[in-house]
């Protein structure tokens, strides 16, 4: 079964539907007051988190504690933390931190960006990719949704994989090498700045779990104030290497600047991103090599786990970014890992369904939509089901309801 | 074939270039709810909505029918419209009756009926010059 990061407190869930609403995929329900996760719907995209009135939605992480199980403990951390304090100009001191709570190496998700950016724009140039747009996988909601709800296009997934891996697998392979030291020793972190990057996106697979330990961008945040607010640090001069489009690409997703020779499009939001995926699936949309799309708004610095507002963010993200080159010595990152190469396949099998089943498909639909068109269709979700045509759905397929449980028609039945 | 065995039945506007294209999405939805694999559903996808921007383009209006049977799928639509005086001709792809005015908005490629004929197994047109045309395509799964 699909591992999912969200946990749903029974004690403070009050039944009231407003998650349903929030919910991009239809992935909860209310049953008896109380809300359920349909595990194969979820996206792990954090919606319900930010819309529970109850704050009764949390999300699964690993304890900071961790770390100290491993003899060298290494970090990659996404940018937007760096705009999360208001003295954003020190950020360096951020870096510190990461050094205090015991941290040997660490590096941003900008470092994976700046070695991904060459890679893919070498796969874009390459004619006999075709199958465009190509979709970055960046945003881990953004491909569970793919490979969930959107069969037609798995061939449009780019080959490889995100640059938060790109970043820890260059981090680790650099820091064994560079130290001679076990790979069995070393701990690979992250900090991680929504659920959905909490839990590995191609489970089935089994890849993408390269890090041992992921940590959420809030914690760490209480965490570092907490030793700002009691310790008395001194802190010294840390060293950042990265290049203003790298910083900018990972923390808000813009893509274009590094991809001008090609249609490039980044799409923030979950519902914009919804919409143009059905387009393209449609055969509507035309012209574009690479579109890069995150489920949060503005990017990852709109992260759940994100305290500032994402604009808020963006700028001082912008305002860091300023402060770093164009361009870097290509030795400073030599990238030799087997992550940064176009390899990670996505998955979809597709099975003909034999005759009875697809009459058997047809037959339960055209049952799902008799159902239907006796509902009020107000979608008020009053009945525990997201609309009406899940609540028809849910009678017919989940068989947990009946009819009866419509709360409208229960009140305007004669 | 009978009009009863229509599963989903549209009805297409003349002229409407703004909202076309929405029975090869509905279709698309169904036979994805069905368990259909995708790169037979592009097919009908792409051979469908040629059919209709067919009818936008050039008919007054028209209707689509969707059937399914066995192992085929079927679309039908008939359109009151002028008619296709030279069937042959239309069939060569890059040749199009489209005014000057249509092709700057990306419309009237000549493709429609070329691509309508390699994406489908089946293709038969009925057509009469002044009265209209009858598309059925099937496509076997």
């Amino acid at each position: 079964m699909t591992e999912h990061s969200l946990i749903i407190d029974e004690n403070k869930c009050n039944g009231c539907t407003i998650c349903l609403r929030a919910c991009p995929t239809q992935a909860l329900i209310v049953r008896k007051g109380k809300a359920k996760l349909i595990n194969d719907r979820c996206i792990d995209c954090g919606e319900c988190i930010r819309a529970c009135p109850e704050k009764a939605i949390k999300s699964k992480r690993d304890n900071i504690e961790i770390i100290h199980d491993y003899t060298y403990k290494l970090l990659v951390y996404s940018p937007v933390i760096l705009a999360q304090f208001k003295d954003f100009h020190s950020y360096e001191k951020v870096l510190y931190l990461f050094k205090h709570m015991g941290f040997d190496a660490m590096v941003g998700v900008d470092t994976g960006g700046y070695i991904a950016a060459d890679i893919i724009r070498g796969f874009l140039k390459n004619k006999q990719n075709d199958q465009r747009p190509y979709i970055a996988t960046n945003c881990p909601a953004v491909c569970r949704l793919i490979q969930s709800k959107y069969s037609g296009l798995i061939e449009h997934v780019l080959p490889m994989y995100s640059i938060s891996d790109i970043a820890g697998e260059y981090l680790k392979h650099s820091f064994i090498s560079n130290n001679k030291v076990n790979p069995e020793d070393v701990g690979l972190f992250y900090i991680s700045p929504c659920p959905a990057k909490l839990i590995p996106t191609n489970q089935e697979k089994g890849c993408h779990n390269i890090f041992d330990g992921i940590f959420s961008m809030g914690d760490i945040y209480n965490f570092l104030m907490n030793i700002m607010e009691n310790e008395d640090i001194q802190f010294t001069k840390q060293e950042m290497i990265t290049t203003k489009f790298a910083l900018r690409w990972s923390s808000f997703g813009d893509v274009e600047h590094k991809f001008k020779d090609f249609t490039t499009l980044r799409i923030d939001g979950i519902r914009n991103v919804i919409r143009f995926l059905d387009r393209l699936e449609n055969g509507i949309i035309e012209d574009v090599d690479f579109v890069d799309m995150y489920a949060c708004d503005n990017g990852c610095v709109g992260g759940v786990f994100a305290k500032e507002d994402p604009h808020i963010a963006e700028y001082r993200i912008k305002r860091i970014a300023d402060t770093f080159p164009e361009k870097i010595s290509k030795k400073m990152f030599p990238c030799d890992v087997d992550t940064c190469d176009i390899k990670m396949k996505f998955e979809y099998n597709p099975k003909i369904p034999n005759k009875e089943d697809m009459k058997l498909a047809i037959q339960t639909i055209a049952e799902i939509e008799a159902l239907y068109e006796k509902l009020p269709k107000l979608d008020c979700a009053a009945c525990g089901s997201a609309t009406c045509y899940n609540f028809a759905e849910d009678i017919v397929l989940r068989k947990d309801v009946t009819i009866d449980d419509c709360p409208i028609l229960k009140t305007s039945a004669p | 074939m009978k009009e009863e065995d229509c599963l989903l039945k549209f009805e297409i506007q003349g002229g409407e270039f703004l909202d076309s294209g929405e029975s090869s999405v509905v279709i698309k939805d169904y036979l994805k709810k069905i368990g259909i694999p995708h790169p037979f559903i592009r097919r009908v996808l792409i051979a469908t909505y040629e059919a209709e921007m067919n009818v936008v383009a050039h008919a007054e209006r028209g209707t689509l029918c969707f059937m399914i049977a066995e192992k085929t799928v079927v679309i039908r639509v008939q359109d009151k419209g002028p008619g296709i005086p030279d069937v042959d001709l239309a069939m060569q792809k890059g040749y199009s009756t489209a005014t000057q005015e249509v092709r700057q908005m990306g419309f009237g490629a000549g493709m429609g009926l070329p691509n309508m004929k390699q994406n489908s197994d089946t293709l038969i047109i009925n057509t009469e010059v002044g009265t209209g045309t009858e598309v059925i395509m099937e496509f076997t799964l």
